[in-house]
């Protein structure tokens, strides 16, 4: 196993995760992204703990705690996403939560988006 | 073949199928079959932990991630069920909307695509130093559950309590949400 | 009996604060299920006794015992200042978050969970262990998320607006979900260089020139950008500001916002150790702190509604904190005095937002939106709350004799220097032109700033016309008297140590205080 391999297909994940968050507009695509990229941090923090140290606790310390924090924050937005549903399926999937739209409505003017794509 | 060679064989091959997996969940438009290679995914990246990296260590934040799947396989399936009913198909739906392309698309895709490569040229070229320079361990060792249960119960005592605090709180939330679903119903 | 109770408050410190928050929060569950009148101003009494116990613990705890530091958590100057910031933010939030919501259903469950997010942030603000500073924002943010939904309302979607406004909280927290994600990983790059516990020792280490530590650490400083919602990745914070619940706003500009800004000062050692040295670093903290000041102002100026001009507003001021940054990359103010001006920043906010944006929550409810209409003619009907809201709003503007000036006046000083050709210190820089351009931006940046105030204060002393007569509560009276007296009291007193007289401010100074 080479580490530098391991590193670059991580990246690879990392990349893909990245695209996915800042490209998608769908709820559950942007959520497939969080979790490529929570994935490439999970193998940096193993992998590094498998080649470089030897018995260390650290890295298994802070994915254990940063799992259980994250996604107490990604499950209660998925829930709150699952109890405030509005029973019409094209604006459930097809809603736009794309996390960083350039909209002309966010640098100047008036904001009148209240009506639904 | 050596046992060595062949499990850094394995290791590539989950690690590469935990990114095609990723690809082609990103890329199905179906929320189910976008659930079914998820869970793929992580079903790779679990086993890739388990067996290469931490072993028994992973048990912990794999129940959770765990949890998390339960609730989008919720999510996804009440959305279909509630809104299109047991029979009708989401790709029948799809095509019936006749979805329209986004007048933005290429435009979205086409900065996404960019901002990635420069991130990754930029990692890429200031990461090579790091990796000829490392010095590696002879033999690899993973901690064991017991030993790391130690360690938290010695060090983060606290944050366990912060950990249980939150929980409550988060606990009176979700009677709070699931009361109104209840009114619903 | 005694020596056992006097051990455990001993090694209760430095969570005094914390303790009765937490307390506070036990307490509240037995009740939390009831919806009586009665239960609810216990719980109100309770709360609010237990942020001002907090608050008194939090500054006497640390007179008595000094500062403390050890695996997990520090105590120090700067961490008491921050942990006052979110108690007496706490207390105007609840406040007002009683007088809009006292008879809403859930009202004693969302103050229990009010509780305990203050109490998440008051635990992320004494971490310095990287994995309970790192999970400790996490859970804060989950808990302003549970804020914010709790008081958008619990009932179906059955309009357009409903949906959109779940649409932007959703939006809004994934974004922050993402900035903790890239934070989450800047964490693993750095862990292959070494196994740090704390940010202070990656300042003391060896390691900083290492690629990949830099590249994690770059990686940390992006997440904070991203969490933070600065320009030009705003959009989920203006859309969540226009649609969500009023207190909601409160909660994401003094809780939100703020545990952004005490994570970067943690990391600030780190960062000062590598601004100075880079021209394209320096270059790119001007641009940024250029742009956030110009879009906020820009963005203000251009739109009618109240939201979207003090959200714009305050990414504005944040801009300015940014450019003290900047200032200090290039080595025109010195470190402790960004630190001053970053936390005077905060409190200043504080002080212009409550006041403020509580008039303006009023006259929203009472006319049933946010135009700037609505507050035509509110000086002419109001007069005593008028003249307050007006000197308010001039100090927000920067008039020299209130507070607002203290956090602009240190952009002055280098254009003074230009003025008087006594820039001497900066030839022979590479900086020089960052220097002149960002001085002169930043003047430019302030007018452009008190205009957009102007306008709004233009619109207050006009004839109502036909936005018709608003009049306040009395309550508001007092509650703006207040925040004014302090805001001209530390302006007085600033001026005073300007002047070379001694700081009437209970003796801390102003313009010298370290952290």
């Amino acid at each position: 196993m080479n580490i530098q391999l391991i590193g670059l297909i991580g990246f690879a994940i990392f990349l893909l995760g990245l695209f996915g968050a800042t490209y998608y507009r769908s709820f559950l695509s942007i959520m497939i992204s969080f979790q490529l990229l929570i994935v490439y941090s999970v193998i940096n923090f193993f992998s590094f703990s498998l080649f470089i140290y030897v018995l260390s606790s650290w890295d298994k310390t802070f994915v254990f705690f940063a799992f259980i924090a994250i996604y107490t924050l990604l499950f209660m937005i998925v829930f709150y996403n699952y109890s405030k549903q509005t029973n019409i399926y094209g604006l459930e999937v097809l809603q736009d939560l794309r996390l960083f739209k350039f909209d002309r409505s966010d640098w100047w003017g008036e904001d009148n988006a209240d009506t639904i794509k | 073949m050596d046992g060595k060679q062949i499990l850094g064989f394995l290791n590539y091959f989950i690690l590469g199928l935990i990114f095609v997996s990723g690809l082609v969940s990103l890329t199905v438009i179906d929320q189910k079959r976008k659930l079914t290679f998820l869970f793929l995914m992580l079903l790779s990246a679990g086993l890739a932990s388990f067996l290469f990296f931490a072993g028994t260590a992973f048990i912990i934040p794999a129940a959770v991630l765990l949890l998390f799947c339960l609730i989008l396989f919720l999510l996804v399936n009440s959305q279909q069920y509630y809104s299109l009913g047991r029979d009708m198909d989401s790709d029948d739906f799809l095509k019936k909307q006749g979805a329209k392309p986004e007048p933005d698309i290429i435009s979205n895709l086409a900065v996404s695509i960019l901002f990635c490569m420069l991130v990754g040229y930029v990692f890429f070229r200031y990461s090579q130093g790091f990796y000829e320079n490392i010095r590696l361990v002879e033999n690899f060792n993973t901690l064991q559950m017991a030993a790391l249960i130690e360690d938290i119960s010695s060090n983060y005592a606290p944050l366990i309590l912060v950990i249980i605090c939150c929980l409550v709180a988060s606990s009176l939330w979700f009677i709070s949400i699931l009361d109104s679903r209840r009114k619903k119903n | 009996m005694l020596t056992l109770l006097n051990d455990t408050i001993n090694r209760l410190y430095p969570f005094y604060s914390s303790a009765c928050l937490a307390g506070a929060a036990l307490v509240s569950i037995f009740f939390g299920l009831s919806d009586r009148k009665g239960i609810k101003v216990f719980l109100i009494f309770l709360s609010v006794c237990s942020i001002f116990a907090s608050l008194f613990f939090n500054i006497f705890s640390f007179l008595k015992s000094g500062s403390f530091s050890d695996f997990l958590f520090v105590f120090d100057k700067l961490q008491v200042v921050e942990i006052s910031i979110i108690l007496f933010s706490a207390i105007n939030i609840l406040l007002l978050f009683s007088i809009y919501n006292f008879r809403k259903q859930s009202f004693s469950k969302i103050l229990i969970i009010f509780q305990v997010a203050v109490f998440l942030i008051t635990i992320f603000i004494l971490s310095n262990n990287l994995i309970m500073i790192f999970c400790s924002l996490a859970l804060a943010v989950a808990g302003i998320f549970q804020l914010v939904t709790l008081l958008a309302g619990q009932s179906d979607i059955r309009t357009e607006s409903e949906y959109l406004v779940k649409n932007q909280i959703i939006r809004f927290f994934m974004v922050a979900s993402f900035s903790l994600i890239v934070l989450f990983t800047g964490f693993s790059l750095i862990f292959g260089v070494l196994d740090f516990k704390t940010f202070v020792q990656i300042v003391q280490s060896d390691k900083l020139e290492n690629p990949l530590l830099r590249t994690g650490l770059f990686i940390i400083f992006t997440g904070i950008f991203t969490y933070l919602f600065i320009f030009p990745l705003q959009s989920a914070y203006i859309k969540l500001i226009k649609r969500t619940e009023g207190i909601s706003a409160l909660i994401i500009w003094f809780f939100y916002y703020p545990a952004g800004i005490f994570l970067f000062l943690k990391l600030f050692d780190i960062f000062a150790t590598f601004t100075g040295k880079n021209i394209f670093l320096n270059a790119a903290l001007y641009f940024i702190a250029l742009v956030c000041i110009a879009g906020g102002n820009i963005g203000a100026v251009k739109t009618t509604s109240l939201r979207r001009i003090m959200s714009f507003l305050f990414l504005a001021t944040l801009g300015f904190s940014i450019l003290s940054l900047a200032f200090f990359s290039t080595r025109l103010i010195e470190s402790a005095a960004v630190l001053r001006l970053i936390i005077a920043n905060t409190v200043f906010l504080i002080f212009i937002y409550f006041p403020v944006y509580s008039i303006f929550l009023e006259i929203e409810r009472q006319k049933g939106s946010d135009s700037i209409e609505n507050i035509r003619g509110f000086a002419r009907n109001n007069k005593y709350s008028g003249i307050i809201l007006i000197l308010i709003l001039l100090s927000f503007a920067g008039l020299a004799g209130t507070s607002g000036y203290i956090v602009k006046i240190i952009f002055i000083q280098p254009f003074i220097d230009i003025l008087k050709a006594q820039t001497a210190g900066w030839t022979g820089s590479s900086f020089i032109i960052l220097n002149y351009t960002g001085s002169i931006a930043a003047i430019a940046g302030w007018i452009f700033f008190a205009a957009n105030i102007i306008r709004m204060l233009i619109y207050m002393v006009r004839s109502p016309g036909k936005a018709g007569k608003i009049l306040v509560p009395k309550f508001y009276h007092i509650y703006i008297l207040f925040f004014c007296l302090i805001l001209i009291y530390t302006g007085i007193a600033g001026l005073m140590e300007l002047t070379g007289s001694t700081s009437i401010l209970t003796g801390i100074p102003v313009f010298s205080f370290n952290f």
